[in-house]
């Protein structure tokens, strides 16, 4: 009897004490993954580059930024560049600025950055070229002689929004402008706005009745549009520069019930953004391709590295995606 | 020790080697386990502590660098200036600690921006330096000024290095602590588990080897006693208490053995001591039989001189058959009290019972018939004395005694082969067979008292074959065997109702 019980109690411990160690080589081994793969990492394990390239670029997870940095981080192993990434509040402008101090005075190979300020994309050029840095600014709209520059057009992107207001409102289009954070200036001059007047002149009669410019953080763009209606009784259109913006709109329509009665043009692409297109409270959203713009950027970083000589702005298209699909 | 070779992990050495190597094996994992963890956790603050360490010199030099800078640029003191040597120089060595390589690691790319700054700093505040000593005021101010903003810079970035390090350092600590508590904690019950498990084996050992010692105990208690019958439990175990067990019996039988000779030997010499008893009687006895020999040689002498004397009255007074009495009472007294041992003729043996028989006829006239019938070769032959004579006394005593009619007795000697063959009949009452037997095994029981006569003492009941049945024939049994060596012998036939016949067979060639 006693005999029996100890066999079993020594067959139960063998099990218990079986699984207890492999569980302990579980939690154990995950530790020191943890560990090992990051603060007791040998540096010399990482992987080396040739080049140290800084990306500085407003803290926001805007789609257009995830884009932008996933182009970067694609092309940068071909460029052999390794990429640090510093992000600003963009509540806190200077933040770019210290940034951009830094890396400058470190003397890094070079420096992509997110530029809407035309006086500071010179200044910072030249900075940079002092110093020998490569500096490629990224954004919407070139300023005045800037070189290595590499975005996307806000002209472009408001012709476009124009166009496909005019061609849906035709001349009874009243349309509410959302123009995006990082503009600066007057409002009248900004590019977005004068491409999408442009947009709908071929539609005599349509007219912008409102122009507003989102404040930083995700839930500006909803205060906006919701200024924008709440002043504009008539507007039955409304054109936006960022999926945050747009995605606010939305919001704000469907909790209006204006669903149909206010056109929304869009910017970017994400999830939610295509599910309002699905649903038919987005009619269409310009989509920047910051994807491209990224790989472009880190292309033309390779090529002054290599000393070949500075290029014109690049200019990246447009995608527009409606309910029925995407087009160029 | 053969078993322990053969079945080693029955021994009990090797139960107890095994359960602690289980014990350890089952707890060492565990603290290693734990150790090993705790080890990694330990490195990791280490390491932590390392880069902090670091960046805490650098912004410590750079602090101190900054200030004999300004210190000496504001005042051209070589103590400031002494001052910022040994710190700019310390900031430097600092600074090499830090990354300088090209990696895809956002921290060592962090490093390396310091790095750059720090290289940066150090430029400008050099460069500041030469200009003070130079007398350039415009360019001393203004890299003075570039170093400012560079080691405000770089204390920025130490900050960002730092809060950065922490951050992660948070999560991967967080992570690994609730993992190293669930380490601890299975590793807890582990160990309760394990010390319970080893209690209970070692419970169980203790009594396994317990047990059969105590019953081992008690044997040797009771063979102490002197219980060497004790019956030890079998063990069949192969261990070493079943090998003490094993041992121990073999013990035990061979005490018994020692005491079994002992007590043999023991027995011998009491009998030996019996019989040292028994030869002291004897000897008692012999010196009695040898008082009464002097005795009985001195009565002789008398008694024949006296019916020598009665014999010469009787001749003369010419009383004839009372002369003729004396001389046959006489002859026969005479030759029945010379030794009963002797060897005498067959001739002599027959004139004995001749002589014998004169005297039975005198006192029974003719009640009895006898009849002698013997050979001439045969009475030249050696017997033992008075063989003859006790036979007949015995057929007239117990064969005819009791017939109111009377009877015949007969007396044959002759030559048979190579043997004298003295026969006795009678046709009286005879013996029982069972009789007969019992008188052939007391001779045979006797004859191994035969030292009794060959140190000259009378065998029991000599002389008396009247007053027992059978003794006068035992006792010619035993002489004749005596006398030829055992190559003679006595043959009784009897019919109980139709008499009995004795005949004694001695080798012809005489006795020893």
């Amino acid at each position: 009897m006693f005999r029996k019980a100890a066999l079993i109690l020594a067959g139960l411990f063998a099990l218990a004490f079986v699984g207890a160690t492999l569980l302990n080589a579980d939690l154990v081994s995950r530790s020191r993954h943890a560990l090992t793969s990051g603060l007791l990492r040998d540096p010399s394990t990482y992987e080396a580059a040739r080049r140290h390239l800084v990306v500085i670029v407003p803290d926001t997870d805007d789609s257009f930024f995830r884009g932008l940095i996933e182009g970067i981080l694609e092309s940068a192993k071909s460029a052999e560049a390794a990429i640090q990434v510093f992000r600003y509040s963009g509540a806190n402008p200077s933040e770019a600025d210290i940034h951009f101090e830094t890396a400058v005075s470190a003397r890094v190979d070079g420096i992509i950055m997110y530029s809407t300020s035309k006086a500071s994309v010179v200044r910072r050029a030249a900075s940079a070229a002092e110093n020998g840095v490569v500096f490629i600014p990224v954004g919407t709209d070139p300023p005045d002689g800037a070189v290595n520059f590499v975005g996307s057009g806000s002209f472009l992107q408001g012709f476009e929004g124009g166009k496909i207001i005019g061609s849906q409102l035709g001349a009874s289009a009243r349309i509410g402008a959302i123009l995006p954070t990082s503009g600066e200036g007057d409002l009248r001059n900004d590019p977005l706005l004068i491409g999408l007047s442009s947009g709908i002149g071929a539609f005599p009669g349509a007219r912008v009745i409102s122009v507003s410019r989102s404040k930083p953080g995700r839930l500006s763009g909803e205060e906006a549009v919701a200024t924008v209606i709440r002043n504009n009784p008539g507007l039955n259109a409304l054109f936006c520069s960022s999926a945050y913006d747009t995605e606010g709109a939305a919001q704000v329509i469907i909790d209006q019930n204006l669903v149909g009665r206010v056109l929304i043009i869009g910017a970017d692409e994400t999830s939610e953004i295509l599910r309002f297109i699905d649903k038919g409270v987005v009619a269409a959203s310009i989509v920047r391709d910051s994807r491209r713009i990224g790989m472009e950027a880190v292309a033309a970083f390779s090529r002054l590295k290599d000393g070949r000589p500075s290029g014109p702005a690049v200019e990246v298209g447009f995608t527009v995606i409606g309910a029925d699909g995407a087009s160029q | 020790m053969t078993f322990a070779h053969k079945r080693p992990l029955r021994s009990f050495r090797a139960r107890i080697i095994l359960n602690s190597a289980l014990v350890l094996g089952i707890i060492a994992p565990a603290t290693l386990y734990t150790g090993l963890a705790t080890s990694e956790l330990a490195r990791s603050v280490g390491v932590l502590f390392r880069d902090n360490l670091v960046l805490e010199h650098i912004s410590d030099a750079l602090d101190r660098t900054e200030t004999s800078l300004a210190g000496y640029l504001g005042t051209k003191s070589s103590d400031f200036l002494k001052d910022y040597i040994r710190y700019s120089t310390q900031l430097g060595e600092e600074s090499r600690k830090l990354n300088r390589e090209i990696r895809r690691n956002q921290p060592l790319l962090l490093q390396r921006e310091l790095a750059g700054l720090v290289d940066r700093y150090l430029e400008d505040a050099e460069a500041s330096v030469t200009a003070k000593r130079g007398r350039d005021v415009a360019t001393y101010t203004e890299r003075f000024e570039h170093s400012e903003r560079t080691a405000e810079l770089a204390r920025l970035l130490i900050s960002r290095i730092e809060g950065l390090s922490l951050s992660d350092s948070i999560v991967a600590f967080s992570g690994f602590n609730s993992r190293i508590s669930a380490v601890i904690t299975t590793n807890s019950i582990l160990v309760i588990a394990a010390t319970l498990l080893s209690l209970t084996l070692l419970v169980r050992f203790s009594y396994r080897i317990t047990d059969p010692l105590s019953k081992l105990a008690a044997a040797a208690h009771a063979v102490g006693r002197g219980e060497y019958d004790h019956e030890l439990p079998l063990s069949d175990s192969s261990d070493e208490v079943g090998a003490t067990a094993a041992a121990f019996m073999s013990m035990q039988q061979s005490i018994r053995a020692a005491f079994d000779e002992l007590k043999s030997k023991a027995e011998v010499e009491k009998r030996l001591m019996e019989e040292r008893v028994i030869v002291l009687d004897m000897r008692h006895r012999l010196k009695d039989a040898e008082l009464l020999a002097l005795q009985s040689q001195i009565n002789p002498h008398f008694l024949f001189n006296t019916l020598s004397a009665g014999l010469q009255l009787a001749r003369l007074e010419k009383a004839d058959r009372t002369g003729d009495f004396l001389e046959n009472l006489g002859g026969f007294i005479r030759y029945a009290l010379k030794p009963a041992t002797r060897s005498v003729l067959v001739r002599d043996e027959i004139e004995c019972v001749q002589r014998y028989i004169w005297l039975l006829r005198l006192r029974f006239g003719d009640r009895y018939a006898f009849d002698m019938d013997a050979s001439e070769d045969v009475l030249g032959v050696e017997t033992p004395a008075l063989i003859l004579q006790p036979l007949v006394e015995n057929a007239v005593a117990h064969g005819l005694r009791n017939r109111e009619e009377g009877g015949r007795v007969w007396v044959r000697a002759r030559i048979d082969g190579n043997d004298a063959v003295l026969e006795v009949g009678d046709d009286g009452e005879g013996m029982a067979e069972a009789d007969i037997e019992r008188i052939k095994g007391e001779a045979l029981r006797m004859r191994g008292a035969d030292y009794e006569a060959e140190a000259g003492v009378p065998p029991p009941g000599d002389g008396n074959g009247a007053e027992e049945g059978g003794i006068g024939l035992i006792n010619v049994i035993r002489r004749v065997d005596l006398a030829t060596e055992g190559h003679g012998r006595v043959e009784m036939h009897s019919v109980v109702g139709s008499g009995m016949r004795v005949r004694v067979i001695i080798p012809a060639g005489g006795v020893a």
